[in-house]
């Protein structure tokens, strides 16, 4: 059994609305990939993170990690596999000081003092914060207190984490160090990554894209099949990559494009190929 | 309406061991009827410099002009509130200002402080909630039942509601989706064109600078390093990106070109013009082939 | 980020900070029980001594503790003016229908204003050298024994700690809302008590909508993180007992007998 996180015929509605925010949700993960989930505010995105750590209560379908079936009984079990990092860097920061939050998963899973000590150290040192352990919530930035919150969920050693926009609240820079952050975690560890996002930009190193409308799956594949469809994107009211954009501004011009897609710069070789080369 | 800034400085707290300068000597104008995007990193002093706008802070030292009220240090409290509604702001995540049982009551709040009856009120809420794109029927429904994105457009139909002659904005689109995003830009760019308001942007989509905007300032550690229009501004793409700081993709594109041997008069901003230089580029070898 | 001074933590590296925080909050409470029985000038000024030695030995800046007293000036001054002309005893010097005041009444109010000083003293040495978590850790310490009664110490301190800990976030937050409602067309500080008590309403829902926000992202945020309730759950931080606070102890463990001894014999 290869696959990390299967997810089938997956159905949640909250109870004062009347369209369900997941509609009959089915995919798998296979172990180690980066899959991201894209989708316009209010798609269900949060509600399917919340839904695979347990932390919603759903009736219909079932949720696979690791071989283990999600149920009330070893919801525990399945959460101690999956760590999650959320959107507001403010509200997911427990602890009175930097290392206090990274212990706090740790003390949670009754792990011995010394190893806590060790763990927090390393944790911190991975995600370069280990000179600011001491201070408080108030005196980092957005983007460093998420840093710390990766901190805490790496510590406790998942086998997934899920970060449910977990940039979208903090400047490009800070974005920047998180998305790093996260590429030499997963490269170092084979940690499988799900990230859920609107920014399309955060997508292009994944493995592959799910996209989600009103709570189904419309589309799922390798990043260049989905930037190709740029026309369903914009109806989805998501963003098209710069590139595939400006291929299309090109047709507009009567300039013929290659057909696949291509980042900028498989676009600017393009460009040399036909311009500038002899 | 314009707005000068004389050497301005502020500092947090002064006298205290978390002394803070958030703004030093800072120098400018913001033209009647401009476009102004202020660009620069978190804790750089953006919010510190939108909130003497309309004097919500004053000036540790130095003068601001709004129009022609002088505001300094010595400025009393009083008589501040004619300032307020000429300038209306748009805070960061301004939903979170919400707080009225219905969202005609919200949106009428701003008017009714500055001496509106409540018909008169009752009327501007009803033509800003259009103005801002949502039905009518949501005007007596609970604002805390809308979506993020409805919340939004709402605390903004509050604060156009107040009819300020300068709209500043603090990052407005932050968190929405791309969709939301580009209808909140083409609500303030309607809006400027139709009802002639001065602008002032904060904002970390340099699209949305070369897009909209005819006045850059970049802020680094409270002082501002460099000004212009955007075209100025972000020609020095080396500085820029020396600097951390971003540019619009088309003149990243660009630039990217430039390093392979391709030659631009001056670095497209848009889109729209980087694709009009490259059907130009075909052109010429089309013709030069022949 | 309005920043409160009075009671804010100032990392330092010295003698105080580095203490068992229990140890401080201990002789803490142990000085102002005895200050109440200084009833002569020998103990006020061995009391004095003793509260400007712990002030030099944390290293903190005496100017942050004058800011400490002068918010509380008012009230100082209010219980001297009471005690000067209500006090009785001694002898009278001046007295109008029922004023009076006495030798031994401005005695009592010069009491009290030492007494006041001093205990703001301590009490301000005692949240400036510990973090509010020590604080919180060493109350939770404190009361381990009452966990035999079924007293849910570990969940009071958490809350404890998770409150002190959003205390300058929801200060932000209030600030940022009065900031929007100002540019709303708001002017607190200004109309008769109902204007007033309308005008926090624009304050409060908003802070109300955004804590109960926060409390259920939190909520989520530590259930995720494996958070099932304290018991079973082991503890990073451990409170060591040092050399350190056994001077200190001795040291005003010699004052209490000093006053006792003073007051009593
Ligand atoms: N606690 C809740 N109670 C009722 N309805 C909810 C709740 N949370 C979400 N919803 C609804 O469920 C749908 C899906 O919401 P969800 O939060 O999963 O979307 P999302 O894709 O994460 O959006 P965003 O990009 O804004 O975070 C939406 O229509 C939303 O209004
Ligand atoms: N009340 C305050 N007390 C002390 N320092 C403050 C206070 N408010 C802001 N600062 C500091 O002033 C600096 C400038 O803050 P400001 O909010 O103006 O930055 P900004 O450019 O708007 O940042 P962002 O992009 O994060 O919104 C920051 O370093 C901040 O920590
Ligand atoms: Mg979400
Ligand atoms: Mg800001």
């Amino acid at each position: 059994m290869n696959d990390i996180i299967k997810v089938s015929h997956l159905t949640y509605k909250y109870l004062q609305n009347e369209l369900p925010a997941l509609d009959d949700v089915s995919f798998s993960i296979p172990s180690g990939a980066w899959v991201a989930i894209v989708g316009h505010n209010g798609s269900g995105k949060s509600t399917l993170a919340h839904s695979l750590d347990g932390l919603i209560d759903f009736k219909q379908g079932q949720v696979f990690i690791d071989g283990v079936e999600l149920t009330e009984a070893n919801v525990w079990k399945v959460r101690s596999k999956i760590g999650m990092i959320f959107q507001n860097p403010d509200n997911q920061f427990v602890g009175a000081t930097v290392e206090d939050d990274v212990a706090f998963g740790l003390e949670n899973m009754a792990v011995p003092h010394d190893e806590i000590q060790a763990r927090v150290d390393s944790a911190l040192a991975q995600v370069q914060m280990s000179e600011f352990r001491h201070k408080q919530p108030d005196q980092l930035s957005g983007g460093q207190k998420q840093r710390v919150a990766l901190a805490g969920v790496i510590a406790m050693q998942p086998k997934i984490i899920i970060l449910d926009e977990a940039t979208s609240m903090l400047d490009p820079i800070g974005r920047q160090e998180i998305l790093g952050v996260i590429k030499r975690l997963r490269r170092k560890l084979g940690i499988t990554v799900l990230s859920i996002t609107h920014e399309m930009d955060e997508t292009t190193s994944a493995d592959e894209i799910i996209v989600l409308n009103d709570g189904k799956i419309i589309e799922s594949g390798k990043p260049s099949l989905i930037y190709a469809h740029s026309d369903l994107l914009l109806k989805l009211g998501l963003d098209v990559p710069y590139s595939q954009r400006l291929k299309e501004a090109l047709k507009l011009r009567h300039i013929q494009t290659p057909q696949a897609y291509s980042d900028e710069k498989g676009m600017v070789d393009w460009l040399w190929q036909s311009l500038l080369k002899a | 309406m314009a707005i000068t800034f004389k050497s301005v400085s502020y500092t947090y707290q002064p006298n205290t061991p978390f002394e803070f300068h958030a703004l030093n000597e800072i120098s400018t104008k913001i033209e009647d009827g401009s476009f102004t995007a202020l660009i620069g990193h978190t804790g750089s002093g953006k919010s510190t410099f939108l909130q003497h706008l309309n004097a919500l802070l004053k000036p540790t030292s130095g003068t601001v002009l709004i129009e022609d009220a002088t505001i300094t240090h010595e400025t009393s409290n009083k008589n501040l509130k004619p300032l307020r509604k000429k300038v209306g702001i748009v805070f960061q995540f301004p939903e979170k200002q919400l707080f009225a049982d219905t969202v005609k009551k919200d949106i009428a709040f701003g008017p009714e402080n500055f001496g509106s009856t409540p018909e008169e009120a009752g009327k501007l809420a009803k033509k800003m909630i259009e103005l801002v794109g949502l039905p009518v029927s949501l005007l007596d429904r609970s604002p805390f039942e809308l979506s993020g994105g409805q919340m939004r457009r709402v605390a903004i139909a509050g604060v156009l509601a107040m009819q300020p002659n300068v709209l500043v904005l603090d990052e407005p689109t932050a968190g929405l989706d791309p969709s939301g995003r580009q209808e909140i830009m083409h609500l303030f760019t309607s809006l400027q064109q139709s009802q002639h308001f001065t602008i002032v942007l904060v904002t970390h989509q340099m699209e949305d600078v070369a897009n909209y905007a005819n006045h850059v300032i970049v802020m680094e550690h409270g002082k501002i390093v460099k000004e212009g229009r955007p075209r100025e501004v972000f020609a020095d793409v080396e500085w820029l990106h020396d600097k951390q700081l971003d540019v619009p993709a088309s003149t990243e594109f660009a630039f990217e070109m430039v390093k392979r041997g391709f030659h631009f008069d001056k670095l497209p901003l848009t889109e729209q013009e980087l694709a009009d230089d490259i059907a130009a580029m075909f052109k010429r070898r089309r013709r030069s082939n022949e | 980020m309005n920043k409160l001074l009075f009671g804010r933590y100032i990392p330092q590296d010295s003698f105080v900070h580095h203490m068992d925080p229990r140890a401080k909050l201990v002789l803490s409470f142990l000085y102002v029980i005895v200050i109440f029985f200084a009833n002569n000038w020998w103990i006020y000024l061995l009391m004095t001594v003793v509260a400007l030695l712990s002030i030099w030995a944390s290293k903190i800046n005496f100017k942050l503790f004058v800011d400490g007293i002068l918010p509380l000036i008012w009230i100082i001054a209010f219980t001297m003016l009471i005690q000067v002309f209500f006090g009785t005893g001694g002898h009278l010097y001046w007295q109008w229908g029922i004023f009076s005041v006495t030798s031994l009444g401005i005695l009592n109010a010069a009491y009290i204003f030492v007494r006041f000083t001093l205990i703001i003293l301590i009490s301000t040495l005692l949240t400036l050298s510990t973090s509010p978590i020590q604080i919180s850790d060493a109350i939770e310490s404190l009361l381990k024994p009452l966990e035999k009664v079924h007293f849910p110490v570990y969940e009071v301190a958490l809350m404890l700690s998770i409150a002190l800990r959003f205390v300058p976030t929801l200060m932000d937050e209030t600030e940022s809302i009065m900031n929007a409602q100002r540019a709303r067309g708001v002017d607190f500080g200004t109309g008769n008590i109902v204007q007033r008590i309308k005008k926090i309403i624009p304050i409060l829902i908003p802070l109300f909508v955004s804590a109960f926000n926060r409390a259920e992202d939190l909520a989520t945020a530590m259930e995720a993180r494996g958070y099932q309730g304290g018991a079973g759950r082991t503890k990073y931080r451990l409170l060591k007992w040092g050399i350190r606070d056994t001077i200190a102890t001795l040291i005003y463990l010699l004052m209490t007998v000093v006053v006792f001894a003073l007051r009593f014999f």
